[in-house]
């Protein structure tokens, strides 16, 4: 786009200083890698550096005198006498520039040791083509110019020169010349040279006099940057004139039709009433509406039918949950900090769970962003005006930082970056290092809206106490203060009767009275909130490049240049406060319903997910290198509306969704001439088919299923994580956690945030960064969505319950299921086609699962090495989870913790037990499956589990090395009995017979006769036993599983399997799983 | 269409190797009109339905779409041998007489940042001789290896910016200390497509003491839509995760499934004409449906002969320390790795080591005894993926890169002789296609502290890896946060001449 181009500023060069400098300039541009390999060529050995000096000076003596490199290098390398006698600055010790007196040897040592170090290593990127940092390094002038870090010498002294201290690579963060660092030699060489005063050849004595105040070019703001749509104040335009007025049943639908008709395109024609349901479903509380809303809404003829249906969505608390995490995206919510810990952010929830309730509320938007700004500082604050300032707190935080320095500003930075886009619609960060490529934000903006953040306590502190730095009272901070005053009053009133008390009875009473009065945890729940260091605001500087190592000049607190760049004096000082009061100065200049930027930013917000696109189409972004927008009037005529109502959102919504615009169908294929003009509907002749986001489709699912817990706020849950998942962390599982059933039923939003390990279904459906702010989700199409909706064991129980709601509503007629499949699904009947589709399945599928046997499924859940309080939060049935009548499940052994970290060991890993009968003697037969990525099966007898392991016989399938072993188990040891390789392959059914009478040990494989391993065991147990399954790497399929001892056989896999169902139920459960997987399903129209 | 889709692959010299899907372009079929059709004709089941039999999908938006080089490059693929922990330089190819020479001897040195602690030097125990006939350094900890240094470019004076491994790692994989950046495979696969749609184009594989630090981060598509992020894959059996049915339903039952869900969908279009992303989705089962096979079959080594299995060291045991797994593992996915490559996966990340401490390269407590742990497990694998690769002449198109997130210092730590991060100076090598052979790039100072001469920051490393795969780095960028992002990021790169054939 052409007006992203960047405006050209370039920089103002200074006049070349030519005196003494233009044989270095050939010099200086020969690369130093050209001079290295010559020398390689040559082989010349020892330090490199010093080899460096010995090309550099024998290029110099080509250069300048010939024959100078065949003297004896000693003789180069001498210092020069006289070096200290330059007259110094008796405060400072540095030494006037260029009063040295400069004699032969002077020039000598410069011209050998100094001048060509500076050609070989500097002048290239500090010369006369280029000068990074502002720097040239090619006169004297420059050096003491300095560049944008200040002065590169000090004459006299090397300790404050920046020269020396980049060249002698002791600051890793600054270290010249970048590409190689120079011989040890040379670093003296310019150490020497600085000290002795800096004496340069042909410079001429200079004073200060001489001396620029280097002009630091600040970003001009033109007329023309004033004059941005964007900074203008938002005005009222009228509704324009159209023809096709009938059209429109708001003011709003003008705007869009004016300019419709201007390319003679006609809007498409109203969507059906389902679709509206449905649409306005998703849109307004993210869920999917039941068949008997839209039978109503169908029948309903009534003119404010629609706006009825509105305002009831618009009330229902799922509002606010629903757009709470369209919020959260923009503020990069998260509930754990990132980086290498990851650790959680315990109580970030109450922020989440305040702009749920902001929107529910409907909260004015000028208050929902001075109490997220500062709600602390409000007069009238409440403890859920402190809970909001969790704000702060959401971003990501490095508890080990490379550069503790840096950190500070790096968080600092995250919070500017997400108020300017989140509030603003502006790209503030791109203004930290330098002046803003496209817009106008000066970087001296960037560090004067930083001021009023700069109080903001870093270090995390995650203590609940009123020194925290991450944690305050969940209370009004008026409630806190006032019970903090008394509560020290107290304190103070006791001590002073303990000093008085004479009486050492009541002396020992009234100090057990404090001890316990200290000792009481104040009376109050605490939230993720900010925190200042203190009433007073530490300074603020510009920081060169973005470097906390290298402050500029001051800033005070002020607004953004462009818009007028008011500095607003700072609050008065007031002993009780806890902070600067900054803040909500900030507060409300952003929260002013007149900010130009303020209202227009949330109303095309508002509008993006409505439509699809905002009016802006990029919402976090309306400087120069956004989209401009679209439909501009209408954007202010909004915005006008919407302050107007007090920044209501619900009046917005209401506004926007009783529009004809709104209520448009999104047919692409019903409207040619539309089409053809505008094929990117970016004058919006139609609706938006979207497909729904991460979030929707979850919850839609568990909407269908019936199983959807409607609970709101707390901590956030843990959908059980697949082991491949889980495994991709360094401590795998670490930070996560297990939920109940019903927990895990809730809704999206209220899933555990974990920076690097994402719930995969809700990552795989576009849920994307939460390291940044986000603005609109993309929306991608690929083969591992596909996975997840046919394959997961989320969607495998959830497509189960739906099948159970199926036959629990319509009965067992497979007609019936159907339609009441569809309706709950997609609140519509299917069509005959659909329908006979659907039987024809139900039929086949029925057919098919005639032949499948039902089979007892042992799932392992965990990836083999896992972090001990991860796997210490789970019951062992979730460790291996399987049937659950009648069998009891066991963790196994779990190998020595090496970091916190323990190690599945497949020997004696989980194993689950049949409960119903203890044997002795007994034969186990078993029909089995493997897949591709089991590791390690068993079958067990006569088993008992204790705490550390288990005892009894068993037969080992190493699935690695496909060896099949007869072991004894005696608790913490085990003992191979015999062992055998085997032929297995995965998917095939495994026949296995496996028998203990007495010390006799055998196993018969497949249909043989012959025992395929049999073994004497010398000690064997007498005691009874049970029956047991072991499976580890993958899960084990066990088709048949019977336990025979004397004359009793019982069925096991037979009697745990009647949850498996019939075929016709198991077919109504794949269909209910066909329906999940659908476009229709997912997608709005 | 079909022609536009049979000219894909082979740009920038790949040999085209053709997958069933290609078959079904080239036999001109259009997607998914036959696969579909002749799956759904496999099963007797809905032929009486006449689905899909007219037109062909429209265009679609498809993120993974190959795409265009900057120029012609010889690498068409990568494998990233991504040593996780930091490897000790000097005690495998970064030799140091000076070090040798000074061993125990007190110094100051810059051990984290702006740290300057006093250290005693810790020589290599190793020994060191030059190979081949380029006469490269290489250590006796990878015997194997250091038959091939021939082939390597060995680069010996890269630098980073942090010195914890979670930031450190994120720098390597992404270009930036902080999260939210696309990793380097993202970056490929928003720049080239890929070249085989039945697979993942970013696959990544781990090992199984655990990941790395920073988790998933390390192969995130950062503000790139998620199609472009890391897959992981699992050496063994069930490579993706949901790849088969979390009930162990048979082939042709679901197979059944997805053909209804295809079938009903095709309903629901027809209402609703026009709309490519309804038709994409309808693609996307019939990929889904691909990779169910396509995956396996990748992985399925027991495809190849003895000799081949051996070389990779297969079927080698462990060494008897408790951490170590012995070059089985990672045998099995460096071969994994060829595979992938062959069959058109644009990049692939294997990491060597998880965890923490001496379950990788992270030699805090003993060089020696994390040498002794994971010198082994790589040797015969990277020795073996290089003769392989240059076997089967896929050398010259797959660039392999070996490093970690950052080097070692020359000085002890502990009292076992560990050695502490140190991203002032450190190695890496590259071999392969485009790559010079046999050179030695650049040097630490005589300890092996710093980087001092031809210093490269690992944007160059990572500007280097883009251009050898025909990328720009200064042109291949994305717009987010009012930016054009870049890999290398807003400072300067520059791609390192020196090494390049």
């Amino acid at each position: 786009m052409s007006n992203r181009a960047a405006p050209s500023r370039r920089k103002t060069r200074r006049p070349l200083d030519l005196t003494c400098i233009l044989p270095w300039v050939r010099l200086g541009s020969l690369r130093m890698s050209s001079t290295r390999r010559w020398n390689s060529r040559e082989g010349v050995l020892g330090p490199s550096g010093r080899r460096h000096l010995a090309v550099l000076l024998g290029l110099l003596g080509v250069l300048r005198q010939p024959g100078r490199a065949d003297e004896p290098r000693e003789k180069q390398l001498a210092a020069p006498a006289g070096a200290a006698t330059a007259p110094r600055d008796a405060d400072s010790g540095a030494v006037t520039p260029g009063a040295v007196k400069i004699d032969a040897q002077v020039v000598e040592f410069f011209e050998t040791k100094v001048r060509p170090v500076l050609a070989g290593s500097c002048f290239e990127c500090h010369g006369p083509t280029k000068q990074k940092s502002g720097l040239r390094v090619d006169s004297l002038q420059g050096l003491l110019d300095g560049g944008e870090l200040g002065p590169a010498i000090v004459p006299g002294d090397p300790g404050a020169s920046r020269l020396i201290l980049g060249v002698s690579y002791v600051d890793s963060s600054f270290q010249m010349p970048p590409r190689a660092k120079l011989s040890d030699r040379q670093i003296e060489d310019l150490r020497t040279w600085v000290k002795m005063g800096a004496p340069w050849p042909g410079a001429g004595p200079k004073g200060d006099a001489g001396r620029s105040s280097a002009p630091r070019r600040g970003q001009e703001i033109t007329a023309l940057d004033r004059e941005y749509w964007a900074f203008q104040p938002v005005r009222d335009p009228p509704p324009p004139a159209v023809r096709g007025a009938d059209w429109c049943t708001s003011p709003l639908d003008r705007f869009l039709l004016a300019k419709l008709e201007a390319k003679d395109v006609v809007p498409n024609g109203p969507a059906s009433p389902r679709e509206l349901v449905r649409r306005a479903y998703f849109d307004l509380i993210g869920l999917p509406p039941p068949p008997e809303e839209v039978d109503a809404f169908g029948a309903d003829p009534s003119p404010d039918a629609w706006a009825r249906l509105v305002d009831r969505l618009l009330a229902r608390p799922e509002h606010g949950e629903r757009w709470a995490r369209h919020w959260l995206d923009v503020v990069r919510y998260a509930d754990s900090n990132g980086y290498e810990r990851d650790d959680e952010k315990p109580l970030s929830w109450r922020y989440r769970d305040y702009v749920i309730r902001a929107f529910n509320e409907d909260k004015p938007y000028w208050r929902f962003v001075s109490e997220q700004l500062a709600g602390d500082e409000l007069e009238d604050a409440t403890a859920e005006a402190v809970a909001a300032t969790g704000y702060y707190r959401l971003g990501v935080w490095d508890d080990e930082p490379d550069d503790a320095r840096m950190a500070e500003f790096d968080y600092l930075d995250d919070i500017l970056k997400t108020t300017g886009s989140a509030f603003l619609g502006l790209t503030v960060g791109c203004a930290r290092c330098h002046d803003h490529k496209f817009d106008p934000i000066p970087q001296e903006d960037y560090y004067s809206l930083l001021a009023f953040i700069r109080n903001v306590s870093y270090q995390a502190n995650p203590a609940y106490d009123f020194t925290s730095s991450a944690y305050s009272p969940f209370a009004p901070p008026a409630e806190v203060a006032r019970w903090r005053k008394e509560d020290a009053r107290k304190k103070k009133d006791l001590e002073a009767r303990i000093a008085a008390c004479a009486e050492s009875n009541e002396k020992a009473r009234l100090e057990a009275d404090l001890k316990r009065l200290k000792e009481t945890a104040p009376p109050f729940e605490w939230t993720l909130a900010v925190r200042e260091d203190g009433p007073t605001a530490k300074a603020t500087q510009v920081l060169i490049r973005g470097n906390a190592g290298s402050p500029g000049k001051d800033v005070v607190p002020a607004f953004l240049s462009v818009l007028g760049g008011e500095r607003p004096s700072p609050p008065p000082a007031a002993a009780e406060r806890a902070s600067t009061g900054l803040r909500s100065v900030l507060g409300r200049w952003i929260g002013d319903p007149q900010h130009p930027l303020t209202a227009r930013v949330i109303v095309n917000r508002v509008w993006q997910h409505h439509f699809g696109r905002g009016i802006v189409e990029t919402s976090g972004d309306f400087g120069r290198s956004g989209f401009p927008p679209t439909h501009p009037e209408l954007l202010d005529w909004l915005a006008s509306r919407f302050i107007e109502s007090g920044g209501s959102l619900k009046q917005l919504h209401r506004l926007i969704l009783t529009s004809s615009a709104y209520r448009m169908s999104s047919s692409a294929a019903d409207n040619a001439a539309a089409l053809r003009a505008d094929e990117g509907n970016q004058l919006f002749w139609r609706q938006s088919l979207h497909r729904l986001d991460a979030e929707a489709i979850r919850d839609s699912i568990l909407a269908a299923s019936g199983v959807l817990n409607g609970k709101m706020g707390g901590r956030g849950m843990f959908p059980r994580v697949g082991k491949e998942v889980l495994a991709g962390g360094s401590r795998p599982g670490l930070g996560w956690g297990v939920s109940s059933e019903a927990e895990r039923s809730r809704r999206s939003i209220y899933v555990f945030v974990k920076r690097t390990m994402l719930d995969p279904f809700l990552e795989g459906f576009d849920y994307s960064n939460t390291a940044q702010p986000l603005d609109v989700r993309p929306v991608t199409t690929v083969a591992p969505q596909a996975l997840t909706l046919l394959n997961s064991s989320f969607v495998d129980e959830e497509a189960r319950s739906f099948a159970r709601r199926l036959r629990r509503e319509a009965g067992h007629d497979a007609r019936a299921q159907v339609d009441r499949a569809y309706r709950l699904a997609l609140a519509r009947d299917p069509g005959d086609e659909e329908r006979r589709i659907a039987l024809d399945f139900l039929a086949h599928q029925e057919r098919l699962f005639r032949d499948v046997p039902p089979e007892l499924t042992f799932a392992p859940a965990l990836p083999t090495a896992v972090a001990s309080s991860f796997l210490a939060e789970h019951p062992a049935q979730e460790i291996l989870q399987g049937p659950r009548d009648g069998w009891s499940y066991y963790r196994g052994r779990w190998g020595d913790g090496y970091e916190g970290i323990v190690f599945a060991d497949l020997a004696r890993g989980p194993f689950a037990l049949w409960d119903p009968a203890e044997i002795v003697d007994a034969r186990l037969d078993a029909r089995f499956r493997i897949r591709p990525a089991s590791e390690a099966a068993g079958f067990l007898l006569r088993a008992r589990a204790s705490k550390e392991g288990l005892f009894g016989y068993e037969v080992f399938i190493d699935l690695r090395t496909k060896r099949l072993s007869l072991r004894r188990h005696a608790e913490k040891s085990f003992k191979v009995l015999a062992e055998r390789e085997a032929p297995i392959a995965a998917e095939q059914p495994i026949d296995l017979g496996f028998e203990a009478r007495g010390g006799k040990v055998s196993l018969w494989l497949g249909s043989a006769p012959e025992p395929f391993l049999e073994a004497d065991d010398s000690a064997p147990f007498s005691e009874a036993g049970r029956a047991g399954v072991l499976a580890w790497g993958s899960p084990l399929h066990v088709e048949d599983l019977r336990l025979r001892t004397g004359d009793k056989t019982w069925d096991i896999a037979g009697a745990s399997r009647a949850d498996a169902g019939s075929p016709a139920d198991r077919a109504l459960d794949a269909f209910a799983r066909v329906v999940l997987n659908l476009n229709e399903f997912v997608y709005v129209d | 269409m079909s022609t536009e889709n049979r000219s894909q692959p082979t740009a920038g010299g790949f040999r085209p190797l053709r997958t069933r899907r290609q078959f079904l372009w080239e036999a001109g079929a259009g997607f998914p009109g036959l696969a579909l059709t002749a799956l759904l004709s496999a099963e007797g089941f809905f032929a009486k339905h006449g689905l899909f039999a007219a037109e062909p999908a429209a265009s679609r938006k498809r993120p993974l779409e190959p795409r265009a080089a900057h120029f012609r490059a010889p690498a068409r693929s990568c494998i990233f041998l991504y040593m996780y922990g930091g490897p000790s330089q000097m005690d495998l190819f970064d030799y140091k007489p000076e070090l040798q020479k000074r061993d125990g001897q007190a110094v100051q040195m810059e051990i984290r940042r702006r740290s300057v602690q006093p250290s005693k030097l810790l020589a290599s125990r190793r020994k060191f001789q030059r190979c081949g006939q380029s006469g490269l350094w290489c250590s006796d900890v990878l015997p194997n290896l250091s038959r091939h240094m021939d082939k390597l470019a060995v680069i010996k004076s890269l630098y980073a910016d942090s010195f914890a491994h979670g930031s450190a790692n994120l720098q390597m994989n992404c270009g930036r200390l902080l999260q939210g950046h696309p990793a380097l495979g993202a970056w490929l696969g928003y720049g080239l497509g890929t070249l085989n749609e039945n697979l993942p184009g970013f696959v990544v594989m781990l090992d199984p003491r655990g990941g790395p630090i920073s988790g998933a981060a390390n192969w995130a598509s950062g503000y790139m839509p998620a199609a472009y992020q890391g897959t992981v894959f699992r050496s063994g059996g069930d490579p993706i995760l949901n790849l088969s049915p979390s009930s162990g339903l048979p082939a042709n039952v679901q197979r059944e499934q997805i053909s209804a869900v295809n079938a009903l969908n095709a309903e629901h279009l027809k209402t609703r004409p026009g709309y490519s992303e309804l038709d994409a989705r309808i693609a996307s089962y019939e990929l889904a449906f691909q990779l169910q096979t396509a995956a396996p079959e990748a992985l399925d080594v027991s495809q190849e002969c003895a000799r081949t299995r051996a070389m990779y060291g297969l079927d080698d045991p462990k060494t008897d320390h408790p951490l170590a797994l012995g070059p089985s593992h990672f045998g099995r996915q460096c071969l994994i790795a060829r595979r992938l490559v062959e069959r058109g996966v644009r990049f692939v990340q294997i990491y060597s080591g998880g965890g923490h401490q001496q379950q990788n390269w992270d030699a805090h407590f003993s060089v020696e005894e994390n040498l002794q742990i994971h010198g082994p497990e790589i040797d015969k694998p990277v020795s073996a993926l290089l003769t392989d690769l240059a076997e089967r002449g896929l050398l010259d198109e797959t660039l392999v890169v070996w490093g970690g997130e950052f080097g070692r210092q020359p000085v002890s730590q502990g009292d076992k002789g560990g050695r502490d991060h140190n991203p002032k100076g450190f190695t890496y090598w590259l071999a392969g296609g485009g790559v010079k052979g046999g050179t030695s790039h650049g040097e630490t100072d005589e300890l092996g502290h710093e980087a001092v001469i031809d210093r490269h920051h690992i944007r160059d490393l990572h500007g280097t890896i883009l251009h050898l795969l025909g990328l720009d780095y200064r042109r291949l960028t994305y717009f987010y946060g009012g930016l054009d992002q870049k890999l290398t990021g807003v400072e300067e790169a520059h791609v390192i001449h020196e090494i390049l054939a």
